[in-house]
């Protein structure tokens, strides 16, 4: 994609002014996006993303500079705006851009561009049918189908000169259902790291039905009673909580400062016996997986928390130097439109011994939170808030009602603390991550759990 | 902005059997800087055009995007084109048309004065500042200006030829403050145009304050009660409902005011207003992205719905007007409504009034988890929160680990006194304009067991 030559043109003139380190990240992207309601085609479209971002490094400092204008003349003009930005000494180095790596390590069958529009388009009509066919309280449904065939490029002024093409598709199935004066929804969103022969694997309608069985089974739902109580959370997209209430706190970017709640706590115990957190960008085909981290590194199997000890961060490059760690490669960023730092793959509690319905019976009144709809956390307070797109009620020891409205609120080093059940039956689900360097595909997943106590926001019962 | 041969384009669609075509070219350019511990520890820097196709192939409305704006890149944008069109059932609309009536005209903006150094030595006086501010500040943790311009070119086989530009700067302070074990955080954002004193002076303020007020904050047992939404919450809070007034929205059955307009839908203290050149709003533009001219206009006029967000497609539908709000979110997306500057006109009392008529109830200063805990749909929202409990009219102990929770359709007939302090909080979001808002009653989730 980028020749070799022009390469060591700009790694050249980056490392001009003082800079110790520079970094290409290229990016050819084909991606369609499309929307329909009801069945019809509302919006979206095809096109190609293309655009290299170059960063230099000088001890901590650093420059990110991005263009879509790839003409030679424009590179070095955009490396020289970049190195305008560092002062200090030229740094002369040896560069060995001889021998290029192919890192892709996700196989996939049907690439998207290779799959007419028609037949991506059937696959949200598919949905949209069983869906609407579920209840007659099903209104609307709504489904966004997106893939993407990311080609990527990243080479460095270590000799690093490495490419992963990154092929990957989901849907995201929304149903609401209406009657009673008021709407309900919720969603489904199956994806893999795969080409579309993904859709020969699964039932799109099984995952339609699943989404108009929450909207409809929340419609008829009271409001949930605020208040403390146990929680046990379902397994599956669940393990978004432990993403949100622990992850985002060990990654780099919030421990390198020693602003995060868990910052100098390495080898320390932070979590019940029963917690092992995993943070895996490998897994063959999933979701939230890539060949290699966004500056390079093969992705690995990290485990965060073993056994309630904290075992390691998830570090990148730049915050790596800042805290004397080798990066874990954790390095992620959306698009060349963003510098990386230290994000999450996929990320899921390992499985216990507890079977689903010993959990339940063992909790004689509390929350069963089915679906996570989607939450935030602050790493420094640690502070987290969810909320859920499907809950019930626990009463003696048995799953009774539905009950809408209700966010789950606490802080990550006690929720570590208070898990004291933890299931066996681990499932991984696909989702997306908002932070510093974008929106990205992510995998959440944990077996069925208990938190003795957690603070649930609701509206009833005050 | 490139010089592409769009005439060659239109030639090429046109041998293709696109009979009518349009180019939508969006450029931003971004220069951002970081300091922390004294120094810059980042800047950043980029130029970025993206270029939206839009044409009428056999019947039909196609689509596409490229970002590689070279000519050797129409043949694929004009194929992703016809293969949409290929699949697009929907009534095509019609491409821009000449603005009727003169556009408004700005001043350039007084960021064209202010070079890199300027803008750094004016973070590390902010930085300065907010160690200054109280001993407790520990960390500040990301401070950070970026000076934006982006610009639009819409150009079609029909000969509409539109160009509009808009520049602005953001500034946004993130500091931690420690005392023993607690630890609390502020942050605070806003827009700027010139460097001033005044500015850094009121971001320290609101960051650092809130952090150093909150430390030792603590939950409560649940109770409703008297509730200010202080203006970046109020804000927050409806930037994330404001697709209900969106007409696309109506027409899909989505938003609970379908069938609502001309209704009493909210307390007769509220009108929420759009306004495309509102001096506070980052967005600033004098047509929107099909060609009609962008006007200020009341959405609800003492409580009264006037009228929903239309672009051309919806206001065909409705038998109305497009209200100017057809946009592209980016290159990326085809034309959707959207709000440019929707905010809430201003009360007259000060925030400090509002909390001295408070006997029993809290404040909220800080909401969270926005995309989590709101649901458009049905307007019942339920969020992480921080504030302070208001006793006898004075401000008294930080509150944690709390949630406020409502239905933003209820909260609209609740409101009951709206401040003077207007605030866009979000600046270069989807952002909508609020002063505080006190509300006769929200439920305070908390922790701690009632008596």
């Amino acid at each position: 994609m980028i020749s070799k030559g022009i390469l060591e043109d700009i790694f050249h003139i980056a490392l001009s002014t003082g800079a110790d380190f520079a970094e290409v990240f290229m990016e050819v992207n084909f991606s369609t996006q499309i929307t329909t309601i009801g069945g019809t085609l509302e919006q979206g479209m095809s096109g190609r993303d293309y655009g290299l971002g170059l960063r230099l490094l000088k001890g901590l400092d650093s420059v990110y500079v991005y263009t879509n204008d790839l003409a030679p003349e424009s590179l070095r003009k955009a490396a020289r705006k970049a190195a305008g930005a560092m002062r200090g000494q030229e740094r002369q180095i040896i560069l060995n851009l001889d021998r290029k790596e192919v890192r892709s390590a996700h196989p996939f069958c049907k690439p998207p561009g290779d799959v007419d529009l028609k037949v991506k388009l059937e696959l949200a009509k598919r949905a949209t049918a069983a869906g609407r066919a579920y209840h007659e309280e099903i209104g609307q449904v709504t489904v966004s189908y997106l893939d993407q065939d990311q080609a990527v490029t990243i080479a460095n002024t270590d000799g690093l000169f490495a490419e992963d093409r990154r092929v990957r598709t989901r849907m995201l199935i929304q149903a609401v259902a209406e009657g009673e004066g008021t709407l309900s929804e919720s969603w489904t969103g199956p994806g893999a790291m795969k080409g579309l022969e993904f859709y020969d694997e699964i039932q799109v309608e099984e995952f339609a039905r699943e989404a108009a069985r929450g909207a409809q089974t929340m419609l008829h739902a009271e409001y949930c009673p605020a208040g403390v109580m146990p929680v046990v959370v379902d397994n599956g997209f669940g393990g978004l909580m432990f993403h949100e209430a622990c992850g985002h706190s060990l990654e780099a970017s919030s421990v390198a400062k020693g602003t995060s709640v868990f910052a100098g706590m390495q080898g320390q115990k932070i979590a019940s016996d029963l917690v092992t957190l995993v943070d895996d960008g490998s897994i063959t085909n999933a979701w939230g997986s890539l060949g290699m981290d966004d500056e390079g590194a093969p992705t690995r199997k990290n485990t965060l928390i073993e056994k309630g000890i904290l075992n390691h961060y998830m570090v990148d490059r730049l915050n790596g130097r800042r805290m004397g760690q080798a990066s874990t490669g954790s390095a992620r960023r959306q698009s060349y439109r963003f510098a990386p730092t230290s994000r999450m793959f996929n990320t899921y509690i390992a499985a216990g011994s507890s079977s689903q319905k010993a959990i339940i019976e063992a909790t004689e009144r509390g929350l069963f939170a089915s679906r996570i709809n989607a939450g935030s956390v602050n790493p420094t307070t640690g502070e987290f808030n969810f909320s859920l797109s499907e809950a019930w009620l626990i009463e003696d020891g048995r799953i009774t009602r539905p009950v809408k409205g209700a966010t789950l609120i606490g802080n990550g080093r006690d929720i570590l603390k208070d898990v004291d059940m933890v299931g066996d039956n681990l499932k991984i689900e696909e989702g997306y991550c908002f932070a510093s360097s974008g929106a990205l595909f992510i995998g959440a997943g944990q077996p069925t759990l208990r938190v003795s106590s957690m603070t649930v926001g609701g509206r009833s019962g005050v | 902005m490139k010089k592409l041969d769009f005439d060659r384009l239109f030639e090429e669609a046109s041998k293709n059997g696109i009979v009518e075509a349009e180019v939508c070219l969006k450029g931003t350019t971004v220069t951002q800087q970081k300091v922390f511990d004294g120094k810059l520890e980042d800047y950043s820097y980029h130029e970025d055009t993206g270029l939206s196709l839009r044409g009428i192939y056999q019947g039909r409305m196609g689509y596409s995007y490229t970002e590689k704006l070279t000519d050797d890149a129409f043949a694929e944008l004009l194929k992703n084109l016809m293969d949409y069109a290929g699949i697009n059932t929907r009534e095509p609309e019609r491409l821009a048309e000449p603005p009727t009536g003169l556009l408004q005209q700005r001043a350039g903006s007084p960021l064209e004065k202010i070079t890199d150094p300027q803008v750094r030595e004016f973070l590390l006086n902010v930085e300065k500042r907010a160690y200054a501010y109280d001993s407790r500040i520990s960390v500040v943790q990301s401070l950070s200006f970026r000076d934006v311009e982006t610009s639009i070119l819409i150009r079609n086989t029909a000969g509409v030829e539109l160009t509009d530009k808009n520049r602005y700067g953001v500034l946004e302070l993130l500091v931690t403050a420690r005392s023993g074990e607690a630890v609390e955080t502020g942050y605070s954002s806003r827009k700027l145009e010139e460097l001033t004193e005044d500015a850094a002076e009121a971001i320290v303020e609101e960051a650092c304050g809130d952090a150093v007020k909150l430390l030792g904050a603590a939950s409560l047992a649940s109770c409703a009660c008297e509730v200010i939404l202080r203006n970046n919450a109020a804000s927050d809070l409806f930037s994330q409902m404001s697709r209900v007034f969106q007409a696309d929205f109506v027409q899909r059955d989505l938003s609970r005011l379908k069938g609502r307009l001309g209704e009493a839908i909210a307390s007769q203290e509220l009108s929420i207003i759009e306004d495309p050149l509102h001096p506070l709003g980052t967005e600033q533009r004098t047509f929107d992205d099909e060609g009609t001219p962008a006007l200020k206009k009341w959405v609800l006029k003492d409580g009264i719905l006037e009228t929903f967000l239309h672009d051309r497609r919806s206001a065909e539908k409705a038998g109305v007007r497009s209200t100017g709000n057809g946009f592209r979110q980016s290159h990326k997306s085809s034309i959707e409504i959207g709000p440019t500057n929707l905010y809430i006109e201003e009360g007259e009392q000060t925030l400090e009034e509002m909390i001295h008529a408070i006997e029993d109830g809290v404040i909220i200063t800080e909401v969270q988890g926005l995309h989590a805990g709101v649901s458009p749909t049905s307007g019942d929202f339920s969020l992480q929160a921080r504030g302070f409990l208001i006793k006898g009219g004075m401000i008294s102990a930080p509150l944690s680990q709390i949630t406020v929770g409502g239905n933003f359709f209820e909260l609209l007939h609740t409101i009951t006194a709206i401040g003077s302090d207007l605030r866009f909080a979000s600046p270069g979001h989807k952002d909508f304009g609020s002063p505080s808002l006190k509300i006769s009653r929200l439920t305070i989730a908390g922790n701690l067991e009632s008596n």
